[in-house]
């Protein structure tokens, strides 16, 4: 999924100004806040425009992050099936963070990622492990892909391994009563 | 009474004491002294034996925070410390003269904290022109420790919901990693 030659992309949402994205930059840009993309948006005009890497920036520079972008569109996006482009029996790694402290994250969010981080899980896995509702480890694994921070295994669950974690106690750790004492 | 201690740990300049006066639920001690190094970063003042803060989980359970100093001359300190740490929250001033080798070397000095999943980084002043990206800073942790996934933010350590963020994602960490540890299993 991941698109490595430059290229300028113009997203607009039926009834919104298009968003500009510089792919080299890995920036994007538009002038309203990314807390009004639509998330159910049913149209999006797509236009794609080659560019070469000595071009200039299509906008100026820093804008903001696409990963904030793509993070919005894969929570959001296949109405929480797994993307299109996600092959079943696949088990997903995550392979760096999000910097959360740029993105509207939940803390369940941040269960589903560390999780991740550990080994290589299914959505079936990642769900279990978490005690996350199925549609939200598709989510999030639509969005982490999108954002292509994943490494993917097509190598089914050792049993002898027992890769699969054991499932964790929600929300009854230091975490959880850390969470209820802040008020998170 | 349960505690956990949590270390702050970084270069000078990075914001431990900040990080902790805006996270703990008491008077922050603070052991301030003349910085004799502003050659190295231009503040008046430097932490010369610990920062320390509190939160209060409940009436018997309380996480302890520290803030170590920065400099090499007192790195006594981080054995005392490390030892007693569950984790370890490792900021980086992004305008520091080669902050990711700055990192790298507090993860090499911090590694069992770091090979149980206790490293959460916070990359400050992020927003001061030039310097890495957050991405540059996981390829280069990757690059040295390519079975750990250490969460790099960018933070600005007076926020309070940055520095949670940064605290609860350390813990969440910690506890996933021991879940697997505890199955038997390890990163595959």
């Amino acid at each position: 999924m991941a698109i490595d030659a430059p290229l300028l992309l113009s997203l607009q949402p039926v009834g919104y100004e298009p968003i500009y994205v510089d792919i080299r930059y890995h920036a994007f840009e538009w002038y309203r806040p990314l807390a009004d993309f639509p998330t159910t948006a049913t149209t999006v005009l797509v236009e794609t425009e080659p560019t070469t890497n000595n071009a200039p920036p299509l906008f100026e520079l820093p804008a903001q992050n696409l990963d904030n972008l793509l993070w919005t569109i894969g929570l959001n996006a296949f109405d929480g099936a797994p993307a299109s482009w996600l092959r079943p029996g696949d088990r997903y790694r995550l392979r760096r963070w999000p910097n959360f402290t740029e993105m509207d994250h939940t803390v369940e969010h941040l269960q589903l990622t560390a999780m991740l981080g550990q080994a290589h899980l299914s959505i079936d896995e990642l769900a279990k492990a978490t005690h996350a509702h199925h549609v939200a480890a598709t989510r999030i694994i639509n969005a982490f892909s999108l954002m292509n921070i994943l490494d993917i295994s097509d190598a089914p669950a050792d049993p002898t391994a027992q890769s699969a974690p054991a499932p964790t106690t929600k929300m009854t750790g230091l975490f959880g009563r850390l969470r209820k004492r802040l008020g998170l | 009474m349960a505690e956990h201690v949590i270390l702050f740990a970084g270069p000078m300049g990075a914001g431990k004491t900040t990080a902790i006066q805006t996270l703990s639920e008491i008077d922050v001690v603070l052991t301030e002294a003349a910085n004799t190094e502003r050659d190295v970063v231009d503040k008046a003042t430097t932490t010369v034996a610990l920062d320390y803060g509190e939160i209060m989980v409940s009436d018997e359970e309380k996480v302890r925070l520290y803030g170590v100093p920065g400099q090499r001359r007192f790195d006594f300190m981080w054995e005392i410390l490390k030892e007693r740490a569950v984790g370890m929250i490792l900021l980086v001033n992004n305008d520091a003269a080669d902050p990711i080798a700055l990192a790298l070397e507090f993860l090499e000095e911090f590694s069992e904290l770091n090979n149980r999943g206790g490293v959460v980084m916070g990359i400050s002043r992020s927003d001061v022109a030039g310097g890495p990206s957050v991405d540059d800073y996981s390829a280069a942790i990757r690059d040295v420790y390519p079975e750990l996934v250490v969460p790099v933010f960018t933070v600005d350590t007076r926020n309070s919901s940055q520095m949670r963020l940064a605290l609860m994602t350390l813990i969440m960490n910690i506890e996933a990693r021991s879940a697997f540890t505890l199955n038997g299993s390890t990163a595959a």
